[in-house]
């Protein structure tokens, strides 16, 4: 009886798969796959939501860090590889790069923070655990939680790149005490609109919400302690520092509906999508 | 076995063909359990090799950039959270058990059974879903100096506390139960009160189920893996102080779930060995177990005697000075570094003091209590942890229900994800999710059912079915994670196909092939002796007798049983994060080399997008029917068999 169950639901399985796969057939939607930078995928999310709308292909989207991208693209796991690392970084080497848009880095704190602007400084001293409460830079009394992202995201390794020891007096990045790290940009987000005390760096075409953008600080990159003026990314974006490329990576030159794909978020139409989700066009 | 003893043996002639299948069929599911333990084995070689199994456990930093690979920090993580879950889930699990089996009412138990399955059944990622939610925030409110993150190793031990206490409730309460009554009308009839035969009679006789039921409880603890990597911090580093359950930790199944997507070579490798050391950790406990139970059963099988033997022994041992000194300075020790976390050394110097003080002259002032004014006190106390089990499932349970109904409609079950899912539906997901049941049920089915009845009606008990049996007993105790792990292996790194809905389906059979083949072998075996003799004595062979009597006559356990794991499989995200599960899909996938979303990695994934939580709760109350009406089917099918079927 049982055997007599298995052979009749294995029979219908194949039945059903061969009319499903027979009926996607005749749509013929391909599959283009893109993997890597959690900052980049809301962006390639909203473009796959439009174009699935133009052209009959089926867009997938893994949000997995920039690392991934940079290694799916080489496997031939995915199609496209997202990195939100620069243009020309080692990692991208043997793979074509295609700039899409410019994205900058922020940083996000927590509503209790009590402070607008950071220097240099004092980032790379928080980072670093020897300033441990918002107080030491001039906001409220309470502990600061510091939130860093997991290996092998692109927006780690910029940040890092970017407050790399180019101080005076010198200072390190290198902390004697680990920070919780999160997956993705919109957890970082998500848990420093929950937790009021966090500081986090994130993209800020992530930030969608006013009271998202809320969170972001102005910043004062000055190498010298105590020179220089902060720059706020919502009311002074073109003066802000901290901007890297937002990078496809494809295995040799694109070509078919890849290109297409590609070339579209090229055009005037994508280049404004890309601004509409908080990113800065070429 | 002896199952074929008294069956007069017919021609094989008879069911050549049948034999061979049956054999057949089980032979490829010992081939598969075999096959997933050596690739475990095989993969980790590279980092033992590599790495060394002395640096690797001993190791204290983990960093797959620099390729260090250093555990011990990790273990340790998996130690504390288990260690914390313990703590949390112990004291009020058994009492809530004695609760259940000595003082509540035949009908009291009858609700309160099935919401303790309906605790067990809830999948682990609304765990974590409630502990990112609701216990993080709490936790970073309630001490903001001392756990601002809120993200934690005691974040994790209260979830992972919750997520043992049906485990511990219904094992210990089932060892309770199986006291026999003449022991409790004995103590009852030389004048002890209820609760002094609970106590002295009923509890140490109970005891070493209830050890049991702690280890199985454990063993659940160990393997979580969802609840843990959302609350637990990812930092790896050991607390500091070691006792600071306000720091972060890192546990073997976050660092497993966070890393395998990105992993590759040494890495890999490294990782595979570390699910070895999960793997062995969980066996450790199980087999702990499992040698307890068996004691158990063998003692009240031989009808050794509780009074003479068992209770002097126990309680000679707790008199013992010395063990009483070592318990008393632990206790003294545990509430001190407690404390100190929060209050200063000289304070919690104090509490701990009065606290060895207070045990100390408990006895004294127990005393002086009337012994039914005693009864009232210990049964409150039982009373109160029963409701205090209940009304967290209920925190829980409505937490999800009502802050999911409002998002509930007819566009959310029937539109595809819109906005990176901060609006539109998930029909995708909900197919999703019932693809990959089918798919599941479609492979392990079969495999796992004719297995099992091959094991419990033909297999001869030698060495090899021995072997196979604890092989199984080591799949079924394997945290989802590992195949998660394995599938990501055989899908990328072997056969390079990816995300697949074939792949998930796979790595669910095999999460659940182990679990149907023994539910199956014993239940079948459980059908009465008469019932094969009966039918051989009409004449039946071997084969008719099996397919026409015993098969039908254990189909209620059976479909119950399939039912069940087939409904954990619906709730798992773990093994299929990696080898199946996309995150948003804008269509429906009918194809089986296609990746499919599915109900829990969505609601993992929504976590990750700002701005979702009407849609995660709706996510997370759809699950949460889903699993739970597999689980009442199962319920209801036991319950249509056993008004059924009667020996």
């Amino acid at each position: 009886m049982i055997l007599a169950i298995a052979v009749v639901g294995i029979v219908c399985l194949a039945g059903g798969y061969m009319i499903g796969s027979s009926t996607s057939d005749k749509e013929g939607a391909a599959t283009i796959f893109a993997e890597g930078s959690t900052t980049v995928a809301p962006l390639m999310n909203k473009y796959a939501e439009i174009y699935e709308g133009y052209e009959n292909v089926r867009i997938e989207v893994i949000a997995n860090g920039s690392q991934n991208g940079v290694d799916a693209a080489n496997s031939g796991n995915a199609d496209i590889g997202m990195s939100s690392r620069n243009k020309g970084h080692s990692s991208h080497a043997g793979l074509t790069e295609t700039k899409i848009a410019t994205d900058t880095v922020v940083l996000i704190v927590g509503s209790n923070a009590g402070i607008t602007s950071l220097t240099k400084h004092q980032i790379i001293d928080i980072y670093n655990g020897t300033i441990t409460n918002w107080n030491q830079v001039g906001g409220n009394n309470a502990t600061i939680v510091v939130v860093d992202r997991d290996q092998g995201s692109g927006t780690r390794s910029y940040f890092e790149e970017s407050f790399a020891s180019t101080t005076t007096p010198a200072k390190t990045l290198n902390s004697t005490r680990s920070w919780t790290s999160m997956a993705a940009t919109g957890a970082v987000i998500s848990y420093v609109e929950s937790n009021p005390n966090a500081i986090a760096y994130v993209s800020l075409g992530s930030l969608t919400t006013n009271a998202e953008k809320n969170m972001a600080l102005s910043l004062n990159m000055n190498n010298v302690e105590g020179s220089g003026t902060a720059v706020s990314p919502i009311s002074d974006l073109s003066n802000y520092p901290l901007k890297r490329d937002l990078v496809l990576l494809t295995k040799g030159t694109p070509t078919g509906k890849i290109a297409m794909f590609i070339g579209w978020m090229l055009s005037p139409e994508g280049q404004k999508i890309a601004e509409e989700v908080g990113f800065l066009p070429l | 076995m002896s199952t074929d003893k008294g069956t007069p043996r017919r021609k094989s002639a008879d069911w050549g063909l049948q034999k061979y299948l049956l054999t057949g069929v089980a032979a490829t599911s010992v081939a598969i359990i075999f096959l997933i333990i050596l690739f475990i084995f095989l993969e980790s070689i590279d980092a033992v090799i590599d790495i060394g199994l002395w640096d690797f456990v001993s190791g204290m930093t983990w960093n797959w950039e620099q390729d260090k690979y250093g555990a011990f920090p990790i273990i340790i993580g998996t130690v504390l959270t288990t260690a914390g879950a313990l703590i949390i889930a112990v004291p009020l699990g058994l009492t809530a058990a004695t609760y259940l089996s000595e003082i509540a009412s035949e009908r009291t138990r009858n609700i309160l059974k099935p919401i303790c399955e309906v605790f067990a059944g809830i999948p682990s990622i609304i765990y974590g879903f409630f502990g990112l939610m609701v216990i993080v925030p709490f936790i970073f409110n309630t001490f903001p100096d001392l756990a601002p993150a809120g993200l934690s190793w005691l974040a994790a031990s209260i979830l992972l506390g919750f997520m043992a206490l049906p485990t511990i409730i219904s094992v210990s309460d089932d060892a309770m139960r199986a006291v026999p009554r003449s022991y409790r009308e004995a103590s009852v009839a030389v004048g002890a009160t209820h609760w002094e035969t609970t106590r002295k009679v009923v509890i140490p006789a109970a005891f070493s189920g209830i050890s049991a039921a702690v280890m199985l409880g454990m063993g659940r603890a160990i393997g979580e893996t969802m609840a843990v990597v959302m609350v637990a911090g990812k930092v790896s580093n050991i607390p500091d102080p070691l006792w600071n359950i306000f720091d972060m930790v890192n546990p073997i199944t976050s660092v497993l779930a966070t890393e395998t997507g990105e992993a590759s070579g040494l890495h890999l490798a490294a990782l595979f060995l570390l699910a070895l050391v999960l793997m062995a950790m969980v066996l450790l406990v199980n087999v702990l177990a499992n040698i307890i139970m068996k004691n158990t059963k063998k003692k009240f099988e031989t009808g050794q005697s509780m009074m003479e033997k068992h209770i002097p022994e126990k309680l000679k041992g707790l008199i013992s000075p010395a063990k009483r000194m070592v318990m008393l300075s632990s206790v003294f020790l545990f509430v001190m570094l407690m404390a100190s976390l929060l209050l200063s050394l000289g304070v919690s110097a104090s509490i701990a003091f009065l606290c060895v003080l207070f045990i100390v002259a408990m006895p004294h002032i127990s005393k002086r209590i009337k012994p039914l004014d005693r009864q009232k006190v210990a049964h409150s106390v039982m009373t109160s942890s029963m409701v205090a089990v209940v009304i967290i499932l209920i925190i829980l349970v409505s937490d999800i229900v009502i802050k999911g109904v409002p998002s509930l409609s007819w566009e959310f079950l029937t539109d595809v994800p819109r906005d990176m899912g901060k609006s539109g539906g998930i029909l995708p997901a909900i197919v999703g999710t019932i693809e990959l049941i089918a798919g599941t049920a479609l492979i392990a089915i079969p495999l796992g059912v004719l297995t099992g009845i091959y094991l419990s009606e033909f297999a001869r008990d030698s060495k090899f079915t021995r072997i196979v049996r604890s092989s199984m007993n080591i799949l079924s105790g394997t945290p989802s994670i590992v195949f998660g792990l394995f599938g990501y292996a055989l899908f990328f790194h072997y056969l390079g196909i990816g995300r697949t809905l074939i792949g998930g389906c796979i790595v669910l059979a095999f999460l659940v092939l182990p679990v149907i083949i023994r539910t199956t072998e014993e239940t079948v075996k459980a059908v009465p002796q008469d019932l094969r003799e009966a039918s051989a004595a009409m004449g039946a062979s071997k084969w008719e007798t099996t397919m026409r009597v015993i098969v039908p006559a254990a189909m209620g356990g059976v479909v119950t049983g399939v039912i069940l794991s087939l409904g954990r499989a619906a709730g798992e995200t773990a093994p299929i994060m990696f080898v199946a599960a996309a995150t948003i899909l804008r269509n429906i996938n009918f194809s089986l080399f296609d990746s499919v979303m599915a109900l829990p990695y969505y609601l993992y994934y929504l976590t990750e997008v700002p701005g979702s939580s009407a849609t995660r709760y709706g996510v997370a109350l759809v699950l949460m029917i889903i699993v739970l009406s597999m689980f009442a089917l199962a319920s209801w099918v036991r319950y249509h068999y056993s008004k059924k079927v009667r020996w």
